[in-house]
């Protein structure tokens, strides 16, 4: 399964960014594309841990991802403590990727219409690794999310980073 | 049940990235997908260090780190918290994960943004299942534990080296399923390995060469380490370009000394154990497979115990030959009645017409045979005078000489020259001709 390396869209000269404007139209649309979101943040004994969404949704300046309970106790026991939180979406088939940090999250329920959105996102992603190789049944199973046990991570993004894998990873946007 | 590392390494196996993340002194996480989470031993992982970026920087800073990781056939997914020890930038762990982040970078598209900087180590404080199983795991093919017993089995009943590397190769097929394989014996000089058996391909290459760290067996001799690639590379693919070689050579070029390497031309997966006995490397069992993702931990596990075992037993038939005769075919009639060998003392390479048939040691027994056989019309040999004789220039203990006759008895038998080595008792063979020999040397 070739892929091919493409610049990060997303890269430009560094800045710093206004606070309330880390989500610009092309992040968000990015990150509501149905890609890959991986979930950082800080345990109670200030250790890492690790999460994984199956959706995002944006709301102005603000960001949630859609993840399920099962298997994320400790992502929302470190959201109920409003630990700090770093979200990596990756685009599996460029490998375009972008992190956003806030200095805090929480623990909400999704709101009106984001079920439906998880719904779109999760078809995307679920035939992007089918593309890329993976198999059906692999592909459907990651995606897989009972909707009864669907939380969010909710945050305002006050920094953003390139991240695709290369020189430039780690660069401010 | 506790999770241990050794019940989850197929979540190792690099098929689903994994997701790293780690903190600053400060407590502010960052996350990442990594391509590479590295089985070391029971109790520790490498993780590929390619970029000095925030990761890198965090985990020195704190020395922690938090990986989650899933089964890509059963979806049932775990979190390692790692307290990071070293980095390592040479040595088996270091060579095994580049070559196999090699292939990941071809797999994925990724050639020369991936690359292996150093290998940091780290022992594994907790294993937490975060999700069961979502799919049922598939039903193996081949039991390993069966397999590898009923292999060794047939192994320990070898009479000799060269029936030891023919049911090894048989066994191979039978018990494990695979298709294509070899095994390669390190020279005299430990600088390069010489194919001795081979399994599944149109030419058997039996006396082709591949140096030392070069390619996944080169590696595995050089490191000593078990070597596994499952979507392969271009990096480590050495046969395209030694074939390439024999193309382009003129008819002086010194490609025409060089036996083709017969492996297959587009392998997906790759596997090379070293032959290990008593710290020194025998050579290599390889095996290869059209087919990505062919072997997983455990194939390199069991066929680990196979190296294991056919280094005790080389060790052993080099020495104590213990044959009663040859099973080889017999020397065929030639079709003329005549044929021409001609030898270049440079590096013993003998030619039998135009076509080239075996240089090194291997050349410099033929020659003395041919030659003993022209002067005083003997046919029958012995190991013992092979090992005194100067001219030959063996080793003090030649501990190859076996190997070597194996080869040249093969080459021979492969090129269906009108000579054959046919092994007569313990130490003792003939040289078998099915026509006049006309020496020339050049």
């Amino acid at each position: 399964m070739p892929h091919r390396y493409k610049p990060n869209p997303f890269a430009g000269p560094a800045s710093h960014t206004p606070p309330g404007r880390v989500v610009t139209p092309e992040i968000a649309a990015f990150c509501t594309s149905g890609v890959s979101i991986v979930i950082g943040t800080l345990g109670p004994d200030r250790r890492a841990v690790t999460g994984r969404a199956l959706a995002c949704v944006t709301d102005g300046p603000a960001v949630r991802l859609l993840f399920d309970t099962d298997g994320n106790d400790a992502l929302m026991a470190a959201m109920a403590a409003s630990a700090p939180i770093a979200a990596t979406f990756s685009e599996p088939l460029t490998h375009r990727s972008l992190q956003l940090k806030a200095a805090r999250g929480e623990s909400v329920p999704p709101a009106p219409g984001d079920l439906e959105e998880m719904a779109r996102q999760s078809r995307h992603f679920t035939a992007v690794l089918e593309t890329i190789g993976y198999s059906h049944a692999f592909a459907a199973a990651y995606c897989r999310l009972d909707p009864a046990q669907v939380r969010a991570c909710a945050f305002v993004p006050t920094a953003a980073f390139e991240q695709t894998p290369g020189p430039a990873a780690g660069r401010a946007l | 049940m506790t999770a241990t590392l050794d019940m989850i390494r197929d979540c190792l196996e690099g098929t689903v990235p994994a997701i790293l993340a780690t903190v600053d002194e400060a407590g502010v996480p960052n996350v990442s997908l990594i391509s590479q989470v590295h089985y070391v031993d029971p109790g520790r992982v490498a993780l590929s260090h390619q970029f000095f970026n925030k990761t890198r920087r965090n985990i020195l800073a704190t020395r922690s780190a938090s990986v989650e990781v899933v089964d890509p056939q059963t979806m049932a997914e775990y979190r390692l918290d790692l307290d990071y020890e070293t980095t390592e930038t040479k040595g088996p762990v270091f060579e095994s994960m580049k070559a196999k982040l090699a292939g990941i970078a071809s797999h994925t598209g990724m050639q020369g943004v991936f690359r292996l900087i150093g290998s940091d180590i780290f022992r594994v404080r907790t294993i937490t299942p975060l999700r069961v199983a979502r799919l049922p795991k598939p039903a193996a093919g081949v039991n390993l534990l069966a397999a590898t017993r009923r292999l060794c089995a047939d192994l320990s009943g070898a009479r000799n080296m060269g029936d030891l590397f023919d049911r090894t190769m048989t066994a191979l097929a039978h018990h494990f399923g695979i298709m294509n394989a070899m095994i390669l014996l390190t020279d005299e000089a430990g600088t390069a390995l010489y194919t001795v058996a081979s399994l599944g391909y149109p030419s058997a290459g039996i006396g082709s060469e591949v140096a030392l760290g070069d390619g996944v067996i080169g590696v595995a001799a050089r490191e000593g380490v078990a070597v596994r690639i499952d979507h392969m590379t271009a990096d480590y693919s050495y046969s395209a370009t030694i074939r390439d070689r024999m193309r382009t050579g003129g008819l002086d070029s010194p490609a025409l000394h060089e036996i083709p390497f017969p492996g297959l031309d587009n392998p997906e997966s790759q596997i090379a154990l070293p032959i290990l006995w008593q710290g020194q490397c025998l050579g290599v069992l390889f095996a290869e497979s059209l087919y990505p993702m062919r072997f997983w931990h455990d194939h390199e596990d069991a066929l680990s115990i196979v190296a294991v075992g056919l280094g005790s037993m080389i060790s052993t038939l080099r020495t104590e030959d213990v044959g009663d005769g040859d099973d080889s075919a017999p020397c065929p009639d030639s079709v003329a009645a005549s044929v021409t060998l001609r030898h270049y003392a440079a590096d013993d390479s003998i030619f039998c017409g135009h076509d080239y048939l075996i240089k090194g040691v291997a050349g410099a027994i033929l020659w003395k045979l041919v030659r003993e056989h022209a002067q005083s019309g003997r046919t029958e040999f012995s190991n013992r005078e092979l090992r005194l004789d100067p001219c030959l220039r063996l080793p003090e203990h030649a501990e190859n000489l076996e190997a070597r006759l194996v080869l040249l008895e093969r080459r021979l038998r492969e090129k269906a020259v009108p000579m054959r080595i046919e092994k007569t008792g313990r130490g003792r063979f003939r040289l078998g001709l099915g026509a006049a020999l006309v020496l020339e040397d050049a």
